[in-house]
């Protein structure tokens, strides 16, 4: 393997690695955990 | 008889200039300014001016290395291009016992050649040519053009030279046909046989320059990204392979999933409903009890609404800790409209909604939902559902069911851009090269 190929592997190692940290700890930064603050509009039709 | 020269002084820069194949060589490239010199002449005649200094070769004038256990020294060096195929590298190797062979580079892929002295015989309309006894089927012939020179040759070499190349096919290698253009030398046939040399074996016998520093000759012209590209990935002739690239990154990807799905479990689920009347204040429900058996796991709680339209529920989730009552929020949003505009009828939203709770310890967790459900554009004023039926109830039910056990669809797929974004760009990269 050439020094790009390696260096691509160990990012891929990296990631792995985060994940796995992000699966045990239930982590995302995708997740719902906010409470928007009371005034904030929330629902309506954005259409046009 | 004069003495065959062994060093000698470059008419256009000064530059001094070793002769390696002394005696055998007629043309010289000079490595100071390119130009190029005829050296059958005692007076050096300069054939061609060319003042660009390039050193965008893999392999440098006056290397040495070891092929089929003979040391060859790198003599001369062109680039060559045709419209069909884009550049590619040739290197004229020396050794005063065995000879010349070329080395020829292209995409990365490396091939020994050798100069054939007996001429394969052309059958039929030159499709398949005869070579000891072996047929080799021609491709498309091509129009190549010498881009760059440099080193010395056994013939004269011009910048500009062209020819028609026809590369032929076979068992063990490809014959390579070149007739040359031009008035001088018009029809000047020359047979190669290329055989393939693995990049390792070239790589452990020549210093194989990384990354050649002129990149505008290098690529072809608008490869913008060659540059920056080259700095990450390094020159096209290390051959970073981007498929293998990908495989990694697959199975990196395969690897995270599992992971992913053996720390998510194990899963757990609750249901409940609610009513929610439109316009009305907000109203608090319990609708499920979920226990979170690991460290921490993700809390998925989907809202499915009855039929409804041109509403929105606002939902506030939480999630209290029977033991401690701490709370953890999260929001989730119902909506569903529809209307008519100029161009027709229209419909937003979705009846359904997912909200995660991410990071939830291990415990018991009653989950509640505080809910208020709202018209739009404005709140249903009574008997607007139902005219017969002022009284008739606008409420929305809704249906929960809480789980454990997910994993994060977010990360997943966040991981993926990670991964595989690295060989698209490579890939994306050669084939802006091609």
């Amino acid at each position: 393997m050439n020094r790009p190929t390696i260096l691509f592997a160990a990012w891929c190692v990296l990631l792995v690695a985060l994940s796995a940290w992000a699966a045990f700890a239930a982590y995302s930064p995708f997740s719902d955990d906010e409470r928007p603050t009371a005034s904030a509009v929330r629902g309506g039709v954005s259409h046009k | 008889m004069s003495e065959p020269l062994r060093a000698l002084t470059c008419p256009q820069c000064g530059g001094t200039i070793e002769v390696r194949a002394a005696g055998l060589s007629v043309a010289v490239a000079c490595r100071h300014c390119g130009s190029v010199l005829d050296v059958t002449r005692p007076e050096v005649a300069l054939i061609q001016a060319y003042r660009r200094v390039s050193h965008a070769f893999a392999l440098a004038l006056g290397t040495r290395g070891t092929l089929e256990g003979i040391e060859w020294e790198v003599i001369g060096a062109l680039r060559r291009r045709s419209p069909q195929s884009g550049d590619w590298q040739e290197f004229l190797l020396f050794n005063p016992y065995a000879g010349y062979r070329w080395l020829v580079l292209f995409e990365g892929d490396w091939q020994l050649g050798t100069m054939l002295m007996d001429r394969p015989e052309l059958l039929g309309d030159g499709g398949v040519a005869r070579w000891r006894n072996r047929l080799w089927t021609a491709d498309t012939p091509e129009d190549a053009e010498t881009v760059m020179v440099l080193g010395e040759f056994y013939w004269r070499v011009t910048r500009g030279d062209r020819c028609t190349a026809t590369a032929h096919a076979g068992q063990g290698g490809t014959l390579s046909r070149e007739e040359a253009e031009g008035e001088e030398a018009e029809g000047e046939e020359t047979w190669t046989h290329l055989v393939p040399v693995p990049a390792r074996t070239i790589r452990a016998a020549f210093p194989v320059a990384e990354a050649a520093p002129d990149e505008t000759l290098s690529h072809p012209p608008g490869a913008g990204a060659s540059a920056f590209a080259q700095r990450i990935w390094g020159a096209p002739e290390a051959g970073t392979d981007p498929w293998r690239l990908f495989g990694i990154a697959l199975a990196a990807l395969v690897l995270i999933g599992l992971v992913q799905w053996v720390f998510a479990g194990p899963t757990r689920c609750s249901e409940g409903t609610a009513q929610i009347e439109t316009g009305a204040l907000a109203t608090t429900h319990r609708i499920g009890t979920i226990t979170v058996s690991r460290p921490w796991q993700f809390v998925t709680v989907r809202a499915a609404a009855s039929d409804f339209d041109n509403r929105w529920v606002d939902l506030d989730y939480t999630l209290v800790n029977e033991a401690t009552q701490q709370g953890q929020d999260a929001y989730g949003l119902v909506e569903h409209y529809s209307g008519r505009d100029g161009d027709g009828p229209w419909t937003e939203g979705s009846l359904r909604a997912e909200t995660q709770f991410a990071h939830v310890p291990r415990g018991t967790y009653g989950v509640y939902v505080e809910a208020a459900a709202h018209g739009w554009p404005v709140d249903p004023l009574p008997g607007a559902i139902d005219p017969a039926n002022p009284w008739a109830s606008s409420a929305v039910a809704l249906a929960f069911t809480t789980c454990t056990g997910d994993t994060s669809g977010g990360m997943f797929w966040l991981m993926a851009v990670l991964l595989l974004s690295g060989p698209a760009l490579l890939l994306w990269w050669r084939h802006r090269q091609a």
